[in-house]
């Protein structure tokens, strides 16, 4: 495709969400809960499609269709199995999240760690595991961005043209009116991205074809082996277990069940996420089949996407492209929002929690900008470990899971409990991804989450719980009942 | 909903989500197998959120 195109869509695209960002800076309040959660006053529809946009990356349009390209319907089972577990926690932990935060002013969820644990280093952990799981995760965004401009202007742009781009763009978006306008331009970008697939998707199935049922038909005769479901039990597991937790374990997402103004948008957002997710899985997947028919014998599933893009008109192309630009965009500024909260209110202030309100949004942005440096910088070197890195984003915050869950719902549960899970699994759970160790066939993800329960439960049987510990229950299982999240009986 | 509900749904969807693909539908080369299962559980779950949600910020 002309490089010249693919430009003009970026500096269109940029252009979009800059003034998006303008208008959201004008309504913003002052004060660090303004600044990184939007002042707890987000409406229904832009908390459910800000949630989309941040979970869903470009992984949907390119890794998704080059597993479905590859392995067929288990990358259906796999996608949707995170979508059943991410609803059922949000309907559980939602309510519970937000009416915590609402209470006792947390920003970040390792705050709520911090509280019920009555102990300040479980947030330091946390946010310490964090940081060292999504720096990484949110450079392969940006290589992933890199790659798909180089790719599809047929190299004219240079892959690091592209990484910088998408970083000023998130950058830009999260430093100018932090949470607010993140969120908005993450609504836009999410109801862009689910247009443009949509419609790209329909051109395919017309286009080549003849019509999307004759498209399904011809999957059936002449990819067979792609409707089966093909995928050793061990690999469903290991891959599908930390995303299972996603919603509880990635600060991004989960500091989003904050940002609802009232119980109904909270409910909304639910909502509204869900039915993005499923639709956005399902025609992702059906991509994948599409390539499938069309570029057979590609060597590099991921490449078929981009593939793709270069067999329809450039106007689709160029459509379909800025969707998942965007969709890799949204998720990078929410992440680095998120891990400058994360560092201020749970480091900074940690050291000196005397720190003003003010003072907290400045050091906020010092640190996006420092860490869209660490990206770009990370992105640089393009590490051949891409799947590894991204694997291991999600693999080693599962080891959070046990002392989120355990917060809401074990009295017994022990800040020494949390801390030595947290640290030791999340280490293990490193070096395993990274030295490629599978036990057994077993990935490394199943190991540390089952490392993580078992040094959770001992450690917490061994030591004792905060006295505040059954008060805390208590109180939100009340809590739930007077604000109708809970029948009484 | 109650830890004990939270976690015996939790065990039940985790139970069918392998179980019937695995056993059941997994050589069917079909869209009516493996692809229709885990969209209808989705959509079944989605169906029952909607279902339990929808008294939330009505007291």
């Amino acid at each position: 495709m002309n490089a010249g195109y693919v430009w003009a869509a970026m500096i269109f695209w940029t252009a979009v969400a800059a003034w998006i960002a303008t208008v959201a800076r004008r309504r913003m309040g002052k004060g660090a809960t303004e600044f990184f959660i939007g002042g707890r006053r987000m409406q229904g529809f832009v908390s459910g499609m800000t949630y989309a946009a941040t979970t869903y990356s470009a992984f949907m349009l390119v890794g998704l269709v080059g597993l479905t390209y590859n392995s067929g319907v288990g990358a259906l089972g796999f996608e949707m199995t995170y979508l059943i577990f991410t609803v059922l926690f949000l309907v559980v932990f939602g309510p519970r999240f937000w009416l915590v935060g609402n209470r006792f002013e947390h920003i970040t969820p390792p705050e709520l760690l911090a509280h019920r644990y009555a102990n300040r280093s479980v947030a330091v952990v946390a946010a310490a595991i964090s940081f060292f799981m999504l720096i990484p995760y949110s450079s392969v965004q940006l290589m992933g961005a890199g790659f798909l401009v180089h790719g599809l202007s047929n190299g004219e742009i240079p892959f690091m043209a592209g990484v910088l781009v998408m970083a000023a763009l998130s950058g830009f978006s999260a430093w100018w009116a932090g949470m607010r306008s993140v969120a908005w331009t993450d609504a836009f970008q999410a109801v862009t991205m689910m247009i443009t697939a949509i419609m790209a998707l329909l051109f395919v199935a017309f286009q080549f074809f003849g019509s999307p049922a004759a498209f399904l038909s011809s999957v059936g005769e002449n990819n067979p082996d792609l409707l089966r479901f093909t995928w050793e039990p061990k690999l469903f597991i290991g891959l599908t277990l930390p995303w299972a937790f996603f919603a509880l374990t990635n600060p991004q997402v989960s500091q989003r069940m904050y940002i609802p103004d009232r119980a109904e948008s909270l409910k909304r957002m639910i909502l509204y996420f869900a039915a993005f997710g499923f639709l956005y899985t399902i025609i992702s997947t059906l991509f994948g089949y599409q390539a499938a028919a069309l570029l057979p014998g590609l060597d590099n599933p991921d490449a078929a996407m981009p593939t793709l893009l270069t067999r329809i008109p450039p106007a689709l192309g160029l459509i379909l492209f800025i969707g998942i630009f965007a969709a890799a965009t949204s998720t990078l500024g929410s992440i680095i929002l998120t891990l400058s909260s994360l560092f201020v209110r749970d480091i900074v202030k940690h050291v000196n929690p005397d720190i003003s309100e003010g003072m907290e949004r400045w050091l906020g942005r010092l640190a996006m900008a420092a860490l869209l440096v660490a990206c770009v910088v990370f992105a640089w070197f393009r590490p051949g470990l891409i799947t590894v890195i991204s694997s291991m984003a999600s693999g080693g915050l599962l080891v959070m899971a046990p002392a989120i869950i355990g917060a809401f719902f074990w009295r017994r549960a022990t800040a020494a409990g949390a801390i030595l899970s947290m640290a030791v699994g999340g280490v293990v759970t490193a070096i395993m991804y990274i030295g490629d160790i599978y036990p057994f066939g077993w990935w490394p993800s199943v190991w540390g989450g089952a490392l993580t329960t078992i040094l959770f439960v001992a450690v917490s049987l061994f030591t004792r719980p905060p006295d505040s510990a059954g008060e805390f229950i208590d109180w939100l299982d009340g809590e739930l009942k007077a604000k109708g999240f809970r029948r009484i009986r | 909903m109650k830890g004990r509900s939270f976690l015996l749904i939790a065990l039940f969807l985790t139970a069918i989500d392998l179980v019937i693909p695995y056993l059941l539908l997994a050589d069917t080369p079909r869209f009516g197998a493996s692809f229709t299962f885990w969209s209808v559980l989705t959509a079944a779950v989605i169906a029952w959120a909607a279902v339990y949600t929808r008294r939330w910020g009505r007291r």
